[in-house]
């Protein structure tokens, strides 16, 4: 059972709706108007993309601009075995990952104040509270989305971006492996210790104390 | 099975990815230890709510500014020239 698939990209086949495909067509001939209605059509969704990766507006912009021209430069690549707004956001997460590169180089925080404690025979060294906040519940906070993606941003670097793709962007492991440039072992660890931070991050929410 | 391994076994569990043995010693543990199944619920909630948000912009989404377009626009009719 996997507790928090992301919604996992189709592989069949993914004919683009009528207008896109010709959009494709027109980018594929070079038109300067298709590359303008395409910039239109899809930055949106995908300044958001970059931005919750970089968490910085003008790297957010560096990134979006540099992801439409590759997307435009490799065109000729995108065969339609996905969807083609699928194949945009995996470049904009890539040309946001470069940008992240640099910022993790610099960064040296650690996870291990996030993670629980154990005494010398194993067990739990502080007792970790019960959630009082069932899965229903949780649905109807409001005050979630924001919480959530703040508690995120306390994450150090290499963790935040692991959890991001694969529980948030919707990358499944083999993918993230690939745009991080690792393996899937290290993605499915870090993914692990990711999600066992943001848990005791979120303890104090979920036990009642900040409702 | 100890309190220590559960933890680090959590996402395999919930994922199904343990062996038929290894999980017949993690529902054993969970069953004699209150703080792993407080443990195990957070880390439930924390995925539920993972899971709610995904996809859903960080903040209200607002269009993105004129000027981030026809910087991408310039950037391109530059690359083109």
């Amino acid at each position: 059972m996997e507790m928090n698939s992301p919604p996992e990209p189709d592989r069949m086949n993914h004919a683009p709706a009528e207008d896109e495909q010709q959009l494709i067509e027109r980018l594929r001939g070079g038109e300067r108007e298709a590359f303008e209605m395409f910039v239109r059509r899809y930055c949106n969704p995908m300044y958001y993309v970059a931005r919750r990766i970089l968490r910085h507006d003008d790297d957010a912009r560096e990134a979006m601009q540099e992801a439409f021209l590759s997307a435009f430069r490799k065109i000729h690549q995108f065969d339609a075995r996905s969807q083609f707004s699928t194949w945009l956001h995996r470049i904009v997460v890539n040309a946001s990952l470069k940008k992240l590169q640099v910022r993790e180089r610099r960064e040296k925080r650690t996870i291990d104040a996030f993670l629980p404690t154990f005494t010398d025979d194993d067990h739990h060294r502080i007792e970790p509270r019960c959630p009082i906040l069932s899965s229903e519940e949780l649905a109807q906070r409001n005050e979630l989305r924001e919480l959530l993606h703040q508690k995120i941003n306390e994450l150090p670097e290499i963790y935040r971006t692991v959890l991001l793709l694969r529980d948030i962007e919707g990358l499944d492991t083999e993918e993230t492996a690939q745009s991080l440039q690792t393996t899937t072992d290290v993605v499915k660890t870090r993914l692990h210790r990711a999600r066992q931070a943001l848990r005791t991050l979120l303890e104090p929410w979920f036990s009642g104390d900040q409702l | 099975m100890n309190c220590r391994e559960v933890a680090d076994f959590l996402s395999a569990y919930l994922d199904g990815e343990l062996s038929q043995a290894t999980k017949r010693e993690f529902d054993a543990h969970l069953a004699e230890c209150p703080a792993c199944v407080a443990y195990l619920e957070g880390f439930q909630r924390t995925l539920v709510a993972l899971k709610l948000v995904a996809g859903i912009p960080e903040k209200t989404v607002e269009p993105v500014p004129e000027e981030i377009i026809q910087a991408i626009l310039y950037a391109q009719s530059q690359t083109a020239a």
